[in-house]
């Protein structure tokens, strides 16, 4: 097992075993797409053959145009009302300056920027497990079951998904290891990735209040240094609502867009679980991800990591408030402390390990063959 | 005695106070922000379709008696500013509880009256709904819809004023709207207020 400062152990035991379950998965699913690509598409289907081309489907064509020619309010013609003002800007910015940086096209520098933050986020993602006393084999689990979920192809296409996945982590490691200010800037830049990185501030609370007490949070001049991340994390999505305001008028031009454009509205969760789960289509798998979803961060509970119970079932009631049912598989996988519980729950039994490991990565290939020929259940 | 100590509290607690202070201030900086987007703030996109829409009406001016249809095809379509779904066959779905339809009529135009031709999504789970309408700002008429008379016509009553300044801003709202899939009663997932067929421009004198 890896000791502190032992970076040969390190890289042995936890950064090569990450590097190479994610190379395999990355490998199988483009494996798994050019197979689609070549036996099950339809004559007719417009398919590129470039292997990477298949990183490219459904949002990446708006994170590109940002990149390219930055936010417009213009409408897609075939969607009127959707803009790419309802995309947030650091993954976008990110991939622009990498691409000035090498001189690379944007398409590429969003893959190379995708997978490094993917790569970035899986050992944070074991350091934050190892912090919540999760032995080594299970952390290492929980990246390997991260790398399978269905659609994790999103973590290495041109998606803010794995942007959103490091800061997430990043900011709720930090915290936890009470480097505020460090915790702070990536929870303000989680909110400029995706406007439901706010939701950090659910998290922030139930750390402040399980370590300091209610009479704590009441009392913030005592430690102000404690609330710093709470302070900072709305920052990123003001700051973009202060762009789009300057811009368009409409601070809410993201909001207004994702509604104009892709339907989005919020009604209550409730309505939605029922409304999916009496569905006799695709919707009604979106019903039993969310069920799934909420019965894993039962897990989060009966391990006693409430702040991360909050924070999860906070962003799964979130999900199942917009009206879009679409893109629930994508918005889970995010959701790592539920990963991390179900892995710790799996660790010590190697078969049903091993079945779920293998029912994922079915799903998985499955997503990734619906995710080639822009079916709409991997939107 | 150590005196560094006291001078060591004194110093944490300024700098404690310093901190508190700079984040109180940020958050009263979110919230001046928040204030002024939530005021100020007007969704770009219903500006832009009611602009629009005023710029075609004010390009097709139409003067009573005339009918105007609404729905997949129809050619009064570009008279919808905001809060419309794309047309439907047989008419075109309110999206939002407030919806725009801009109408140019001549200046000095004869007392008019507006027949709204529309049905309510009026559905078993959700079996009311209020409707207003508004022109050029001033409410124009109320009524309460069900299942019995989910798409009787709305008469608009058109103030003198309105009808001479010549442009006629309908507002039709709706106390809800209802997603038939969310609540079990169809496949159609849109939010859905109020179904407009037609509007007809009638001489309010003459209709009496």
């Amino acid at each position: 097992m890896p000791q502190p400062g032992s970076t040969y152990l390190q890289v042995r035991e936890v950064l090569l075993p990450i590097a190479a379950m994610l190379l395999v998965s990355r490998a199988v699913l483009l494996l798994v797409g050019v197979l689609t690509a070549t036996q099950l598409a339809p004559p007719t289907a417009a398919i590129g053959h470039d292997l990477l081309s298949y990183l490219c489907r459904f949002d990446c064509g708006w994170y590109l145009s940002v990149v390219q020619h930055g936010y417009s309010t213009l409408e897609n013609t075939d969607q009127p009302g959707a803009t790419n003002l309802g995309f947030y800007p650091v993954f976008p910015l990110l991939v622009r300056g990498l691409s000035s940086l090498l001189s690379a096209d944007p398409f590429h520098s969003a893959i190379v920027v995708s997978n490094l933050c993917f790569y970035a986020a899986l050992i944070y993602i074991y350091r934050y497990a190892r912090l919540l006393g999760v032995d080594h084999h299970a952390a290492l689990l929980c990246t390997g079951l991260i790398c399978v979920l269905p659609q994790s192809i999103a973590f290495s296409a041109a998606y803010s998904e794995s942007t959103f996945l490091l800061l997430l982590v990043v900011a709720m490691f930090h915290l936890r290891r009470e480097n505020y200010l460090v915790a702070g800037i990536a929870a303000a830049l989680l909110s400029a990735t995706r406007a439901n990185g706010v939701f950090f501030l659910v998290f922030a609370v139930a750390w402040l209040i399980r370590s300091v007490g209610l009479r704590g949070l009441l009392t913030p001049w005592r430690a102000p240094e404690k609330i710093v991340p709470i302070v900072l994390a709305p920052m990123g999505l003001l700051v973009f609502w202060g762009y789009c305001f300057a811009t368009t008028g409409d601070a809410f031009a993201g909001p207004s867009s994702m509604y104009h454009g892709w339907g989005w509205y919020f009604s209550p969760p409730w309505e939605a679980l029922t409304a999916m789960l009496r569905s006799d289509n695709v919707a009604f798998f979106f019903g039993l991800v969310s069920l799934g979803l909420l019965v894993c961060s039962l897990l989060l509970w009966r391990q006693g990591w409430y702040e991360e119970f909050a924070f999860c079932v906070a962003l799964i009631v979130l999900m199942m408030s917009g009206a879009v049912i679409g893109s629930l598989f994508r918005y889970g996988l995010v959701l790592f402390p539920l990963w991390i519980a179900l892995a710790r729950a799996l660790a010590p039994r190697p078969v049903l390990s091993a079945l779920t490991f293998s029912t994922l990565a079915l799903l998985n290939a499955m997503m990734m063959s619906a995710w080639t020929l822009q079916n709409l259940i991997a939107i | 005695m150590d005196t560094a100590e006291p001078h060591r509290d004194l110093a944490g607690a300024w700098r404690r106070w310093l901190l508190f202070a700079a984040l109180a201030l940020l958050v009263v900086g979110y919230c001046a922000a928040f204030a002024l987007f939530m005021t100020r703030s007007e969704d770009f996109l219903v500006a832009r379709y009611n602009q629009r829409a005023l710029d075609f009406s004010r390009g097709h001016i139409v003067s009573a008696p005339a009918k105007l249809s609404f729905g997949l095809g129809e050619p009064d379509n570009p008279r919808l500013g905001g809060g419309w779904h794309a047309p439907d066959s047989g008419g075109t779905w309110s999206q939002s509880v407030d919806a725009v339809v801009e109408i140019v009529v001549p200046h000095e135009h004869v007392p008019l009256l507006l027949r709204v031709n529309a049905t309510a999504a009026v559905l078993k789970q959700r079996p009311r709904m209020k409707v207003k309408a508004f022109i050029n700002g001033m409410p124009a008429g109320d009524w309460l819809r069900d299942v019995s008379n989910a798409s009787s016509p709305l008469d608009l009553r058109v103030p003198a004023s309105a009808a001479n300044a010549g442009r006629l801003e309908i507002r039709l709202g709706v106390d809800h709207t209802a997603s038939p899939f969310r609540l079990g009663a169809g496949p159609d997932d849109r939010q859905l207020g109020l179904l407009l067929h037609s509007i007809e421009l009638l001489d309010a004198d003459a209709s009496r």
